[in-house]
């Protein structure tokens, strides 16, 4: 199957989905966020420049997670009090997708679930209480108020726009981890793992001045 | 190839000084090198967060800038900052160190009075409500303190606020530590481990010598673990070495009898066939075991012989009794014989005196047995043998061996206690 490609009606430029899962693009050129349907690309609007910021991830990063070969194909990122993260989204070698959070070099990979037994607002879930997804007994540890920053290459939703999100975050007493998107109206449920740096076997990573 | 990203520097708004951010866009806070203002460059332009710190300046052991190595992994020490808190109107200091890993992330070394830990963020949930559960180890709860932020210099992935204070709770599994820091959105866990000065200064290569380490420290471990259990086991192995000498001379080696006699029984005699002996010496000044040999001249024939060592003077007696027979012969072309004609019984703790020994041998005739075999005139001798195991010589090296493993004990204890002393939770005392 080839990969599914079109045009950006904004600029031309051609606008290849290197998983042909995803819904929403951004070109790389003028910057404009697609969304498609089939293959007619709708302009929705455009990104700003995304905030400098010091994740060792790009896009085309590869790695390996649970023996699934992955590349990284498109990025969210937040802004909050006490600084920013970047969600990665993953395209794995199966065709699956994923996400890989680095948060102040915290790092986790998760997956989205159907959102059945969460509840419908933030406000039912404060830090301490426990909530059972799946098998795992899962504590709430932190709510956060982000604001979105913005988005980079394709992503299996459409996400842009907007302004404040709220983000309630769940650990356990394993390496398990949950978090739990209310942007929108029906929550968005995440639930994967903590991994070490060095498990992922990242390569075509940013470089760092004195790290070489 | 992918671009590399450059150490930025900005601008001090304060002195106009520049500054450099190692840490890259993680950097949150950092200090002015000239003035010390607390800058915030979370929004990307920079504020003065801070006046400048001109209370008090606290040199960092380890020079910002410096890397150092732990576990192979290199960590740039980026930032540095004095805590405090106050308990019964003392104030205690400490310092921590922000560790920096472009690709790892970040980690902590906190140095209180020479002491080291080498800490991490954890993202495991610790288990428990008292004492902690965390990786297979329990954690006892160790202290709780209001700590709050005194000095800062350097850089750190957070918001610094001078006089910032946190509830923290340590709970200790030595060499491990792991704490908590909580305010009123949120609590983190760290887990930490022991390190000693050398190893810090080994590993970013610092000229010198580290502090003196002052005190026991919550999480240090105890240089006598382990040592009382060894020492008892050794002390366990000497005690069956003992006994097993002990033994071993009083099974082989025989000291000239006290009594020896020879006796007849005739079953078939009327008559009463107890014997008694005519009153011997035991020795001493101190009780001894006696050591009764008794043999009988029984071929496919047995004999019990029921005994009493008398103590003259007193009347007290030690009872006891044996069975001797002998029975031999041949079963489908193979020999075999059963039981012994000779015996012996140890009687402990007989008090030295004059003693005699009364025997009254018994012999039933048997279902079947002939007449003149149930009826059969037994000879049987009788030895008393004073004991050569000297009990008092085994308390001696009891004694001499036991100081070892209790001292190993004491040791131990003394520096649990003085780590223990220092925490103001109630199951510290508990073991």
């Amino acid at each position: 199957m080839s990969q599914p490609r079109s045009n950006c009606p904004q600029c031309g430029a051609k606008i290849e989905f290197r998983w042909s899962g995803a819904v929403q693009a951004v070109c790389e050129f003028c910057r404009s966020i697609l969304i498609r349907t089939d293959l007619d690309l709708t302009k929705v609007g455009t990104v700003a420049d995304l905030m400098e910021d010091a994740s060792p991830i790009q896009i085309n990063t590869e790695g390996v997670f649970d023996k699934k070969a992955f590349v990284v194909v498109g990025r969210i990122m937040y802004q909050y009090s006490q600084g920013s993260w970047n969600e990665w989204h993953l395209m794995f070698n199966d065709g699956s997708s994923g996400w890989l959070s680095d948060a102040q070099l915290e790092w986790s990979v998760t997956m989205q679930y159907a959102s059945k037994g969460v509840p419908g607002s933030p406000e039912q879930l404060k830090p301490g209480e426990s909530l059972t997804l799946g098998n795992t007994e899962f504590t709430v540890t932190t709510t956060t108020r982000a604001h979105y920053k913005g988005v980079e290459g394709q992503l299996p939703f459409e996400y842009w726009d907007k302004r404040e999100v709220m983000f309630v975050d769940l650990r356990s007493h394993t390496r398990a981890f949950a978090t739990i998107d209310f942007s929108d109206s029906q929550p968005l449920l995440f639930i994967g793992r903590f991994v070490e740096f060095e498990e992922l076997r990242l390569t075509n990573l940013r470089q760092f001045e004195g790290w070489m | 190839m992918a671009e590399t990203i450059k150490i930025r520097a900005l601008t001090c708004p304060h002195c106009g000084a520049l500054v450099q951010m190692r840490g890259f866009g993680h950097t949150l806070s950092v200090t002015c090198e000239s003035c010390r203002s607390v800058l915030n460059t979370s929004q990307g332009d920079v504020a003065t967060l801070a006046k400048v710190q001109a209370q008090y300046t606290v040199q960092p052991l380890i020079p910002l800038g410096t890397r150092g190595k732990f576990d192979g992994v290199p960590y740039d020490a980026i930032g540095f900052e004095q805590r405090y808190t106050i308990a019964d109107g003392e104030t205690f200091y400490w310092q921590e160190y922000v560790l920096f890993h472009p690709y790892k992330g970040f980690r902590y070394l906190i140095e209180s009075t020479g002491h080291w830990t080498f800490v991490r963020p954890t993202e495991v949930l610790p288990g428990g409500l008292f004492q902690k559960s965390y990786e297979g180890h329990v954690y006892r709860p160790f202290q709780k303190a209001v700590a709050r932020t005194g000095f800062v210099i350097g850089e750190f992935p957070w918001r610094v606020e001078i006089g910032e204070a946190v509830t923290m709770v340590d709970y200790v599994a030595p060499p491990n530590i792991l704490s908590s820091e909580s305010n009123a959105s949120e609590i983190t866990w760290s887990e930490g481990h022991y390190m000693t000065g050398a190893e810090i200064w080994q590993a970013f290569g610092l000229k010198g010598d580290p502090p003196i380490a002052v005190g026991v420290y919550a999480n240090q471990p105890n240089p006598h673990e382990g040592k009382p259990a060894a020492s008892f086991k050794l002390f366990g192995v000497f005690l069956a070495i003992a006994l097993a000498v002990l033994i071993f001379i009083g099974m082989t080696h025989k000291s000239e009898p006290s009594y020896t006699g020879s006796f007849k029984f005739d079953p078939s005699s009327q008559s009463d066939q107890s014997s008694v002996s005519p009153v011997f010496e035991l020795t001493g000044s101190h009780t001894t075991a006696v050591h009764v040999e008794s043999r009988a001249a029984v071929s496919q024939n047995w004999v019990y012989l029921q005994m009493a060592l008398v103590n003259e003077a007193t009347n007290e007696s030690f009872d006891f009794g044996e069975t001797l027979s002998y029975y031999s012969g041949v079963d489908e072309g193979e020999s075999w014989s059963e039981g012994s004609s000779k015996q012996g019984t140890t009687v402990h703790r007989v008090p030295p005196g004059r003693y005699y020994i009364r025997i009254d041998p018994e012999r039933e005739r048997e279902a079947g047995e002939s007449a003149a075999a149930g009826l059969r005139v037994i000879e049987y001798k009788v030895a008393v043998f004073q004991g050569v195991t000297n009990y008092g010589l085994f308390f001696i090296v009891i004694l001499l061996l036991l100081p070892a493993p209790i001292l190993a004990w004491l040791r131990y204890r003394h520096f649990e206690n003085k780590r223990w002393s220092e925490s103001d939770m109630s199951g510290g005392s508990s073991e």
